[in-house]
């Protein structure tokens, strides 16, 4: 910093700005007209009174470069750019160190002495693609709104739904204690084999009512899940179990429709009763198997309700011929190998981090950061293997979307501009 | 990179250090384990001759005198052959270059001499120096006839002494003097006439860590006393990743010569590292140096030691000739001169390579680098080079491309032009065994691979897997290796696609001691594979780097050449680049880097550097911005990472360590006028870049105790920041007053200083009397900067400079078409003189098309008061002037575009 400026002037000019300089963006036309008052020019920061001749003159006077906008001399003063018109394409801002550096980087070649004008070219193009990507945005925006709404009443869903699964497994845990006092011989461990088990003790045991039917012939009942009308009580096929009633009164619906109607086992199956402790374990099993699945779904809504749509959503990608596969909040995968599990977001939550993979053979366990960026649909845009058995990956997500993300085609570009979220895949 | 060590079940684990058990001490090897023996017979019994000289044998002629030396003790083996030959410095024309070559006379199988001009230039190039010879009774005196130089050569015990104005080497002064003659196994004799007469264990064969050495050839060892008189210290023997002082008594183990990839290598140790240069530059308390130099490729060992006022050492070889030189000073600068007269002058490296290189094992595909190359755009950083490392070949298959990761490496090349960057793409010397692999087929159909002790084909593991070894040794071998760089060749090849030449000790995971099996054969210059690998096992690396080299001038003869390499040997200046390999990302690997740099510099290869921030493991952040404020002032600055290691590029960090980068590699860019100035001084006239404390004044004792400050050509100082947390460190500043760079409002400072040390840089000092240029326009590349204006910066009241510039990148500087002008600065006047000389090319003439020459502002710090009035010339226009008060009440002085160009004379004159 320098304490005391003086400055020897060998030459004044007096002129009268009435346009804008070169390099300066046109709204800032008024700031240099005041800048450049009676033949001196005022250094943005207000440091210096200098010379108006010092206005791009290829030499950097002010410490904070406001007085080349056209040219280079003040590269590397931060925030030194050059904002390039683009008539005809996308305005945008260069670094002042792109200026008169021998590399065109404005298609209008503001940036350079001898660069054509290639704005007519590459115009039209760029200008779809910052529009598309606009629209992209506006879209995903308005998805992300939505799913603000119903991420809320989901998210109470949900929490309504563990609630009573965990009345209802307080009450199974009971029911369990209560038939293993009895110990019943059919349940002795040490008379059955382990490839005698549960399905086919299901099978000899009575049935007590429909729910408990179905969930011990998950495969056939699975089946008839699907068909419309006949739905009375679903179970999911997951490690643990999902409890849904569906009213069949209201149409022919799939069992991924029936997110709506949560009951109670109790509300679903009044009549359900279990007979054995093999039943009762497994209900018990299925019933904890669900908790985990909200607790995992609450997880994903915990930070902001909007998310409960990437709750249930896997996405999918080939990168070289390996099939990488993320699901939200759950686990990532190339082919078979994990790559992790949910584990967190990051601080600014943009990105969410999935660890615990599977070991590499001199390394770490496999983890996964997933950044997800802006974009209507929700799909893996790619995925690379960073370092030793570090996965980055990107995907876009209307949840993403923010107000930040919206770039119209009159906005110019900066520097740190991402056009699209990511190269296009090849 | 190094072979990775494989843990499976063990998990993660960071503590890995070194396996010393893989590698073998003085004591495990047969030939440096009776060297011992017998020089402790010969110290316990001081009347003892085992050489002496044949006084009716000496004959001179010219430069040159030749004798015999008798083994005393049994007439009947015969003599040796002693020929000493005189040469001027090429620089300054004084004598002071003595050549000592002794070896047995009609061996039993040729004795191994490297092939003139490889590593020593022909002696026909040389000036010679022609001498005088006469016998005193006892003692035989040569003398130049150019001034003060002579030998002593003293008859029985066979003694021999170098003296150059007050410096004094004494050869054999203690009677170590060990030379193996080749024998028939089982032949026996008499008397004492070398170490294999104390101890006979081994001579035939030996065994080391399950590999079994056959040694057909027997004992054939050379070794020698060296004391160098008055010398409180002595420096050098690179690589050994030790401190720089030599003689500090520290180990009882001799420093190894021995390329090797060692894995996760040990600090302060005199173990082999991957380089050798066995060269020393003694300092005598007086400030007086001289140097001594014994260029053999074999496995070595020197051991170093203080004695009294002098330093003593012993040097010992396991085959070979020995061919030693006596370098003489009287500064440390001249004595490199002096060697670089002896080995031949540096490659001038093109001005891209002196940017920011930026590396990883391995960036991964196309796509992974081309999005590197935009984030440094995106964060207006500047950087020059992007490096491949194994990964982007196609099975570990140099000269070949991923087939899908890579297989669009043009789109990578073209990007990297568009934004004139270049890509170093790694070429090591193993080479895949498969049949289908073009380069090994054309290796194998030439019959250039290297050979085991019974001339079948040699098979190493390597990255590849089951890989073949190109005798480099052999200059037909190299000239096809050549072809591979065809532009038609090597597929995406561009004139400017540089390279990388890793694992040349040769690294080889299954071999003893991690390399190739000393019996195995190499042609070399001979007609059949009848040359060990011990013989030249040290000079591996160094032929495969010359062969690239070459390669790259075969393909674009006036393009310069960039090839970094990892082995080396003395003269791997003449081809490119070194780096310190596979270190850590640890504290105390980022100060031993200081002395290891420094050292290699003092071994005539200034253009050196360490990994920023360390290969291995996740620096912490502090680590990593500390590094990289160091790194930006090595002459080689190159970010690396270990494969497992964390993504690290600038702007991986959090913003503020991102702003810090910026800043600090944007001052690498500012000074690359300066750098490329000690680049053409050191490449061009001989004076080492990176230079101990004590370089610019040998008198000052108490500069050869900090070893974590380097010079620039002795006026800039940096001063490392080695330690976490580190907030106040002590600066010893040589004599003289010093600015600091980074504040010229400060007042200059001289002597031990405590210093509070800013977060965003190492503290830097630049000497009053210095003039520095830079280009202060940060751009995204050097080749970006060609247009852009000069800064010339003149500190204090009495300054002098040099600048050096050329069009970066051709041999027309060969021509003479650079320029390099002297600017001197008497307090009023700072005038500049254009056309300066450097020793290997001559006078400046100037020429030159592609870079600007216009300065835009001269900058005065520290001047005593401001002046009145700023003319350039007899200009009547007065110079536009801005200036402002230091904290000492002095003046920094700034004149806007004074309106003069590099390559013209001209004066600018103050008026106070």
């Amino acid at each position: 910093m320098l304490l005391v400026s003086l400055r020897l002037l060998s030459v004044f000019h007096v002129t009268v700005c009435t346009h804008v300089p070169h390099g300066a963006h046109p709204e800032q036309v008024e700031r240099y007209a005041e800048a450049l008052q009676h033949g001196l020019f005022q250094c943005r920061d207000g440091s210096e009174a200098l010379a108006a001749s010092v206005l791009n003159d290829d030499f950097c006077d002010c410490a904070d470069g406001s007085d080349e906008p056209g040219t280079g001399a003040c590269a590397g003063v931060p925030g030194a750019m050059l904002f390039c018109q683009n008539l005809g394409s996308v305005p945008r801002w260069v670094y002042s160190s792109r200026v008169g550096d021998g590399i065109c980087d404005c298609c209008d070649g503001s940036d350079e002495a001898g660069c054509p004008d290639t704005c007519a070219v590459e115009g039209p193009a760029l200008i779809a693609q910052v529009r598309a990507r606009e629209e992209d945005i506006r879209e995903g925006r308005r998805i992300r709104r939505q799913q603000m709404e119903e991420g809320g009443k989901q998210a109470a869903i949900w929490r309504a739904e563990k609630q009573g699964l965990d009345d209802e497994l307080a009450k199974l845990m009971l029911e369990r204690s209560g038939l293993d006092n009895k110990k019943a011989p059919s349940t002795d461990p040490q008379v059955r084999t382990p490839a005698n088990t549960p399905k086919s003790t299901a099978r000899e045991a009575p049935a007590i009512s429909e729910y408990a039917k179905w969930s011990l012939q998950p495969d056939e009942q699975n089946q008839a899940a699907d068909q419309p009308g006949e739905l009375q009580c679903w179970v999911g096929e997951f490690v643990g179990a999902q409890a849904w009633c569906c009213d069949p009164s209201q149409g022919p619906r799939g069992r991924g429709e029936c997110w709506d109607q949560v009951f109670t086992f109790e509300a679903c199956c009044p009549n359900a009763k279990v007979a054995t402790s093999e039943d009762v374990a497994r209900l018990i099993r299925q019933v904890k198997g669900r908790i985990f699945t909200l607790e995992r779904k609450l997880k994903a809504v915990s930070r902001d309700p909007r998310w409960f749509a990437l709750a249930e959503t896997c996405v999918k990608k080939d990168v070289m011929g390996k099939e990488f596969s993320i699901c939200f909040f759950g686990d990532a995968r190339q082919g078979s190998v994990s790559l992790g599990s949910f584990e967190a977001w990051d601080e600014a939550g943009h990105q969410q981090l999935y660890t615990g993979g599977q070991r590499c053979p001199s390394g770490p366990s496999r983890s996964l950061k997933l950044r997800l960026v802006c974009g209507a649909e929700t799909q893996l845009l790619d995925i690379s293997e960073v370092s030793l058995c570090s996965y980055e990956a990107a995907a876009s997500a209307p949840g993403a979307c923010g107000s930040e993300d919206l770039q119209d085609s009159s906005t110019p570009l900066t520097p740190l501009t991402p056009l699209t979220p990511l190269t296009p895949p090849q | 990179m190094a072979l990775r060590v494989q843990v499976l079940l063990a998990g993660w684990v960071l503590a890995w250090a070194v396996d010393k058990s893989k590698f073998r001490t003085c004591e495990q090897g047969s030939f440096c384990r009776r060297f011992r023996k017998y020089t402790d017979k010969v110290q316990q019994e001081p009347g003892l001759v085992v050489h002496k000289l044949e006084p009716s044998s000496v004959t001179h002629a010219g430069n040159k005198v030749q004798a015999q030396l008798l083994f005393a003790n049994n007439l009947r083996v015969k003599p040796l052959l002693l020929r000493l030959s005189f040469f001027l410095s090429d620089v300054d024309g004084s004598c002071g270059i003595v050549r000592a070559f002794i070896t047995e006379q009609e061996p039993m199988h040729p004795r191994f001499q490297l092939t003139e001009g490889d590593v020593v230039r022909p002696e026909k190039e040389l000036k010679p120096d022609t001498v005088t010879v006469r016998d005193t009774g006892g003692v035989t005196e040569v003398d130049s006839t150019s001034g003060t130089c002579k030998v002593q050569i003293r008859h029985a015990p066979f003694e021999l002494e170098f003296m150059a104005g007050g410096q004094v080497l004494r050869l054999n002064s203690r009677h170590f003097l060990n030379f193996e003659r080749y024998r028939a196994k089982g032949s026996s004799r008499e008397g004492l006439v070398d170490a294999t007469d104390v101890d006979d264990g081994n001579l035939f064969e030996e065994s080391f860590g399950g590999h079994t050495d056959s040694k057909p050839r027997g004992p054939a060892a050379v070794g020698v006393d060296v004391t160098f008189e008055g010398a409180r210290d002595v420096f050098g023997l690179a690589e050994h990743a030790a401190g720089l002082g030599l003689g500090e008594n520290r180990f009882s183990e001799p420093y190894r010569f021995f390329n090797l990839d060692v894995f996760e290598y040990a600090l302060d140790v005199p173990m082999a590292l991957y380089g050798a240069v066995p060269l020393v530059t003694a300092v005598q308390s007086d400030g007086l140096a001289s140097g001594f130099f014994f260029p053999n490729p074999s496995e070595g060992f020197v051991h170093v030691e203080a004695q009294g006022k002098d330093t003593r050492s012993w040097w010992l070889f396991e085959s070979g000739v020995m061919d030693m030189f006596f370098l003489a000073g009287p500064g440390p600068q001249e004595v490199l001169q002096r060697y670089h007269t002896v080995t031949g002058f540096p490659r001038l490296p093109p001005l891209a390579v002196l940017g920011k290189h930026q590396s990883r094992w391995n960036y991964v595909d196309v796509e992974d680098s081309i999005s590197i190359n935009r984030k440094f755009d995106q964060h207006d950083i500047p950087y020059d080079v992007l490096w491949l490392d194994i990964e982007h070949t196609d099975s570990k298959k140099y000269f070949t491309w991923h087939p899908s990761h890579f297989r669009e490496a043009d789109k990578l090349l073209d990007t990297l032009e568009a934004s004139k960057r270049k890509l170093v793409t790694i070429i090591d010397p193993h080479i895949k065994k498969d049949s289908g692999y073009d380069v090994y087929k054309k290796m194998q159909s030439h019959d250039f691979f290297t050979k085991t002790k019974d001339k079948q084909l040699y098979d190493g593991w390597c990255w590849p897997g089951t890989s073949s070894y190109p005798d480099f040794c052999n200059p037909e071998a190299r000239k096809l290796w050549t072809t591979f760089f065809k532009m038609d060749y090597y597929p995406h090849n561009r004139l400017d696609l540089y390279t990388w030449n890793d694992m040349n000790e040769p690294s080889v995971f299954n071999g003893p001691e991690v390399t190739m099996p000393r019996d195995n054969l190499h042609r070399c210059s001979e007609s059949d594979y009848k040359v060990e690998h011990r013989d030249v096992h040290n000079v591996y690396g160094f032929y495969h780097h010359m062969a690239t080299v070459e390669g790259q001038l075969v393909r674009a003869p006036n393009v310069r050449p960039f090839v970094l390499t990892r082995s080396f040997f003395a003269g791997s200046h003449k081809h490119g680049a070194i780096w310190t390999g596979d270190n850590m990302a640890k504290w105390e690997h980022l100060a031993i880097s200081v002395p290891m740099l420094v050292s290699l510099c003092l071994c005539g290869a200034s253009f050196v550097g360490a990994d920023v921030p360390g290969f291995f493991y996740d620096p912490e952040p502090e680590l990593f911005q500390r590094w990289h404020q160091l790194g930006i002032w090595y002459p080689f600055y190159r970010g690396h990472a270990h494969l497992e290691t964390k993504r690290r590029e600038p702007w991986m960090l959090g913003e503020a360590i991102t702003q810090n980068m910026r800043e600090q590699v944007t001052v690498r860019y500012q000074m690359l006028p300066t750098w490329y100035t000690l680049f053409a001084q050191w490449a061009l006239d001989g004076k080492p870049i990176m230079q101990p404390l004590w370089y610019q004044d040998t008198a000052d004792a108490e500069a050869f105790r900090y070893q974590n400050t380097h010079f620039l050509l002795g006026d800039i100082l940096v001063r490392a920041v080695t330690k976490a947390g580190e907030r106040t460190v002590d600066v010893y500043l040589p004599k003289g007053a010093w600015f600091d760079f980074w504040d010229p409002q400060a007042p200059p400072a001289g002597k031990l200083q405590k210093l509070k040390v800013s977060p965003s840089n190492v503290p830097v000092f630049v000497r009053s009397g210095a003039i520095l240029f830079k280009k202060m326009r940060r751009r995204r590349s050097s080749p970006t900067m060609a247009a852009d204006p000069y800064t010339v910066v003149v500190y204090g009241d009495r300054a002098r400079g040099f600048v050096y510039l050329d069009d970066g990148h051709s041999h027309e500087f060969k021509q003479g078409r650079f320029i390099y002008d002297k600017l001197t600065f008497d307090g009023q006047e700072l005038v500049a003189e254009p056309g300066q000389s450097l020793h290997a090319v001559g006078a400046a003439t100037g020429g030159l098309m592609s870079q600007s020459a216009v300065i835009e502002r001269i900058i005065f710090v520290g001047l005593k008061s401001a002046p009145r009035s700023t003319r350039l010339g007899d200009s009547p226009t007065e110079l536009e002037v801005t200036t402002s008060p230091t904290r000492n009440n002095a003046w920094v002085v700034s004149i806007k575009k004074p309106q003069c160009l590099l390559g013209t004379a001209w004066k600018l004159r103050l008026d106070f």
